[in-house]
């Protein structure tokens, strides 16, 4: 190559490497059209730019964990070290496989992070941070664990200012100091409505940019350090929080809560006001930090004001606003930073309220001495109750996702559950029966959805994550009907706002379509999943579970309308999504369970049958005694006994009811459905005298819980005609036979149907009504072709049937037709 | 001999285009460089080079431990540590091409494959060649890529040095990969 030839490329490269994929091609196109050689070449060497992203991306040498420049990390590459601290590095990064051009802030853990538990831990909170979305969040886009074993994350780059810097420089009127913080209250409360606490907010975290308030690094601390122990690191030892914001319970190494936050927050604006930390030290040191938090009562803002700077005299403006702060706003501050965490704002919603009537002058609902009184002295009389009351509520939130065990998960990470608790004690404070030590769970709920309609009218977006709560806990129980009306209004709510955040969006549109699914609705299941299918899209990468749960809802809905190779495609789609990163062992066992059901479903029984262990044995290593389990039992169980497995098939079954019953009761659909598979195995083994009453009772408390033409109610009945056949009672057998038909021919229950029709046919055969077996066989085969496509052998059969059925003008005859 | 005490002064001589105190920059810097290469090797079984750090000691031992150094020492400074560094990792690829032909591996000291990919033999003198090429064209971006590549410094390290934006290092560097690539795979 000349030099005259490289000037020439080089600045066409110039102008190309400006450009996108298709920027580049059209421009490519245009100099093809005048210099064919000159195009190619420049192709060609642009494909390299593709194909070796590698090529000499590092310095020739260079040590693994010093000067990352350049270095790739997950889909990113470092571009420029942005700080270090104690923590690890932050870098500004870009992604680099050209799916955003948006620069982030990748956060690299140090080495000595990379501790056992650090990465279980870390798989659970990424998805807990994931679902932090929040305009006034710096939001995570990405989490991953490094090559070298190095948890990073990736965050908005947030190129801001300090708000306290912020309000000093351009030296903001109270008000618009007031209305910064509450934004910031805004986050916090969003993310304690997600249980995550921040426990390390400071004006550092809290930056300025473009006039509004962006936060960062929410639940990292929480993250790296779970039990708060590093606010008792020994001395000499780096704190992983910063001493100036801490709150008593920090310093002292007790539990902390979301009223840790609201302390921070309190010391947050009292700087934010008055331009000084709240406590004045003789000595600057750790311990006199601590001795001040723990002892010392915070001057009065406005009394700070008056004292200015040491040996200056305090301007006219300071005293003015020290006029202004006095009264409600020293009050403000004085609860949000009481040393005790009892004393404090409950909530930073309460606290955020009183900010905004301090500032449209209203008074405060802060009231001096005796704050909180009737609160401390409920929980004192009523300690126990509560506290049960309370374990017992996360019971049941962990049913309503199918899991006991996750509510003792919860209980140990101490945070998130006081938060739960402090989310919950205004529930409770009205359920009259938790006086008695016992309380309704149905009254519960209902209570609390009607507080939290009053008092959340004006945040729909907390209003809306509570519905949704509520709903989940409906399904848990079994109250389909109540659970979909809650997530309708859920679903009214949120379609009239804007911007809500995807993991909302798509916990709600599953949340629903799971109740139509239960609801045996399963064609709108399908459209309202299909509407959001957009959505789930986009948020692939940054909540493959949420995903996962959306496509697994989908997958379900589908088999049940037998569309079987979409369902296939949804369920792998969910298990894919599911494996990803640390991977979700329940979510998995659940899709893998999903697809054994369609195997079984096509008469694969071998691989149905390994499926189901396989998702088992999963769920017994990671998640023992999770309520999932009974379901998958309850397949297993009856394709064993289909395939005339009936010892194995009783075993399965017995284990599935027993689970049933302790974890749902005696009357749940659940358990219900569980005891049908039962009495069938029963009727197969010949034990007709006990399988006839205990169909007869499921199908009535079915038909109560469920209403009367429910799929699972036409079961029950089709499974009682199977009892009646057994017994010889042909107009019985058929009578059942037609209900469950009547039934299933409800759109959703289609795929139910040919089964149905074909037993019926058999029955009216049996009874002396060949026309009727006939036309119903005839039916069953045109649906048959219909939902598989090709003529089966199911078909085949019906075709031998109806061959063998006597000809209509012979029917009248009944000596022919036994021939 | 005490490199540090003198070096500025053939640095200016070398700024001033005098060709033996250019020389005689870069003897100190790679007789510097490769002593410190070995030590680095030697310290530890399995260590890997970091030619980095390699480049921030030589400086500091070389100028920056006497503070103060004037900005125009400290930019040509790395230019010429980062030419240095450049023949001394070539020159341990030919060692190692050519103790390899003649049997003896048991001394190679120097790790076969680079950190980015490229292996210590045939590969690297290519791209050596290629360098030298690109040299000739555009001696701009053969430096972006010495100090990039060989010395291991940040785009934004060579944008202050060079007292040009980031965003036109990057477009060099970019230029410079392609230019790099198109001659080592020969098409």
């Amino acid at each position: 190559m000349d030099a005259l030839r490289w000037r020439e490329l080089s600045s066409w490269l110039d102008q190309l490497l400006e450009l996108d994929e298709d920027g580049r091609l059209q421009r490519l196109r245009q100099v093809a059209g005048r210099d064919p050689g000159l195009a190619a070449e420049l192709e060609k060497m642009l494909a390299h730019e593709r194909d070796s992203e590698q090529f000499m991306a590092q310095p020739v040498f260079s040590a693994p964990g010093s000067s990352r420049g350049g270095t790739r990390i997950g889909p990113y590459r470092l571009l420029q070290l942005l700080g270090e601290g104690g923590m690890g590095e932050v870098w500004l990064a870009e992604r680099c496989d050209g799916m955003y051009e948006r620069k982030v802030a990748l956060k690299l853990l140090r080495s000595g992070l990379a501790e056992p538990g650090l990465h279980a831990r870390f798989a659970r909170e990424r998805q807990i941070l994931a679902r932090l979305q929040h305009p006034h969040l710096a939001q995570l886009h990405n989490a991953g664990i490094d090559p070298q074993g190095h948890p990073y994350f990736a965050l908005d780059y947030v190129q801001g200012e300090p708000i306290t810097e912020y309000c000093q420089r351009r030296m903001l009127p109270l008000e618009e100091r007031l209305r910064l913080m509450l934004q910031v209250c805004s986050v916090v409360a969003h993310a304690h409505a997600n249980l995550v606490v921040h426990r390390d907010l400071k004006p550092s975290n809290i930056l300025v940019a473009d006039g509004g308030v962006k936060l960062l690094d929410f639940g990292i601390a929480q993250l790296l350090d779970p039990e708060g122990v590093a606010a008792v690191a020994a001395p000499g030892e780096p704190r992983a929080f910063t001493l100036h914001y801490a709150a008593p319970e920090q310093v002292r190494g007790d539990p902390l809560s979301t009223r840790t936050d609201v302390y921070s927050l309190g010391v947050v604006i009292y700087e934010v006001v008055t331009g000084h930390k709240p406590y004045r030290l003789r000595r600057h040191s750790d311990i006199e930090w601590e001795r001040s938090i723990l002892e010392v009562q915070p001057l009065p803002a406005s009394r700070r004001l008056l004292q200015g700077e040491a040996g200056m005299s305090v301007p006219a403006a300071a005293r003015r606003l020290a006029r202004r702060v006095r009264g409600d706003l020293d009050l403000l501050l004085g609860k949000a930073m009481d040393k005790d965490p009892q004393q404090r704002y409950g909530s930073v919603d309460a606290l955020a309220e009183d900010l905004r009537r301090f500032l449209d002058g209203r008074p405060l609902r802060a009231h001096p001495p005796g704050t909180g009184y009737r609160l401390r002295k409920y929980l004192r009389r009523h300690r126990w109750g509560v506290t049960g009351a309370s374990l017992a509520l996360s019971a049941l939130l962990a049913v309503s996702t199918m899991a006991v065990w996750q509510a003792r998960q919860a209980r140990q990470e101490t945070a998130r559950a006081q938060a739960m608790q402090d989310f919950n004690i205004g529930l409770f404070d009205r359920a009259a029966s938790v006086r008695h030590g016992h309380f309704d769970v149905r009254q519960l709920l209902e209570t609390g959805q009607q507080r939290a309609q009053a008092e959340l009218a004006g945040q729909p977006l907390a209003l809306a994550e509570m519905e949704g709560v509520i709903g989940r806990l409906h399904i848990g129980l079994g109250d389909y009907q109540t659970a979909l009306r809650i997530l309708d209004q859920q679903r009214t709510l949120l379609q009239a706002q804007q911007d809500v955040p995807g993991a909302l969006q798509l916990e709600a549109v599953t949340q629903r379509a799971r109740a139509l699914r239960m609801l045996g609705r399963d064609r709108e299941c399908v459209t309202h999943l299909q509407a959001a299918a957009s959505i789930a899209d986009q948020q692939q990468d940054l909540l493959p579970t949420a995903v996962a749960g959306f496509a697994s809802e989908l997958a379900h809905c589908q088999s049940q309308l037998g569309q079987v190779r979409a369902a296939r495609a949804a369920f792998i789609r969910a298990l894919a999504l599911y494996q990803r990163g640390e991977g979700n062992p329940r979510g998995i066992a659940g899709a893998l369970a999903g697809l054994a059901g369609l195997d079984a479903e096509a008469g694969l029984d071998a691989r149905a049958r390994e499926g189901y262990q396989q998702a088992l044995a999963l769920l017994q290593r990671a998640a023992p005694g999770t309520p999932e389990a009974i379901g998958m039992r309850r397949q297993l169980g009856q394709m064993l006994a289909r395939s005339g497995k009936a010892a194995e098939a009783s075993a399965a079954l017995d284990q599935a009811w027993q689970s049933a019953v302790q974890a749902f009761g005696p009357d749940h659909p659940e358990t219900l459905v569980v005891q049908r598979s039962r009495a069938l195995l029963a009727l197969q083994q010949g034990r007709r005298a006990w399988a006839g009453p205990v169909l007869g009772e499921v199908r009535d408390k079915l038909a109560f819980a469920l209403g009367p033409d429910h799929r699972e109610v036409g079961l029950a009945e089709h499974a009682l005609g199977d009892v009646a056949r057994a017994d010889g009672n042909d107009q019985a057998t058929v009578s059942h036979y037609r209900t469950a038909v009547r039934i299933w021919r409800q759109p959703d229950h289609v795929a139910l149907l040919p089964q149905g029709l074909l037993d019926l046919g058999e029955a009216e055969r049996a009874a002396g009504s060949p026309a009727r077996a006939a036309a119903a066989w005839r039916e069953a085969r045109q649906l048959l072709i219909a939902q598989r496509g090709i003529p089966s052998s199911a078909v085949r059969q019906l075709d031998l049937r109806l061959a063998r059925l006597p000809r209509p003008a012979e029917q009248m005859s009944p000596a022919t037709a036994n021939n | 001999m005490d490199e540090g005490s003198d070096i500025t002064v053939w640095l200016d001589a070398a700024r001033g285009g005098d060709r033996a105190s250019l020389d005689r920059v870069l003897t100190v810097l790679y007789q510097e460089l490769h002593g410190m290469a070995r030590r680095q090797l030697a310290g530890q079984q399995g260590r890997t080079l970091d030619a980095t750090s390699l480049v921030h000691e030589s400086y500091l031992k070389l100028l920056g431990s006497r503070g103060g150094a004037r900005f125009e020492d400290r930019a040509h400074f790395f230019a010429y540590a980062a030419s240095a560094m450049r023949s001394v990792v070539v020159d341990y690829a030919r060692n190692r091409l050519a103790r390899k032909r003649g049997g003896d591996l048991k001394r190679v000291d120097i790790p076969e494959n680079s950190s980015s990919g490229i292996r210590m033999d045939e590969d690297l003198l290519a791209l050596d060649v290629a360098l030298e090429r690109l040299q000739a064209l555009d001696p701009h971006l053969a430096r972006v890529v010495e100090l990039r590549y060989f010395a291991g410094l940040t785009e934004q390290q060579i944008a202050e040095l060079s007292q040009r934006s980031e965003r036109s290092i990057r477009r060099d560097w970019q230029k410079a990969r392609l230019f790099l690539l198109t001659e080592v795979s020969g098409d």
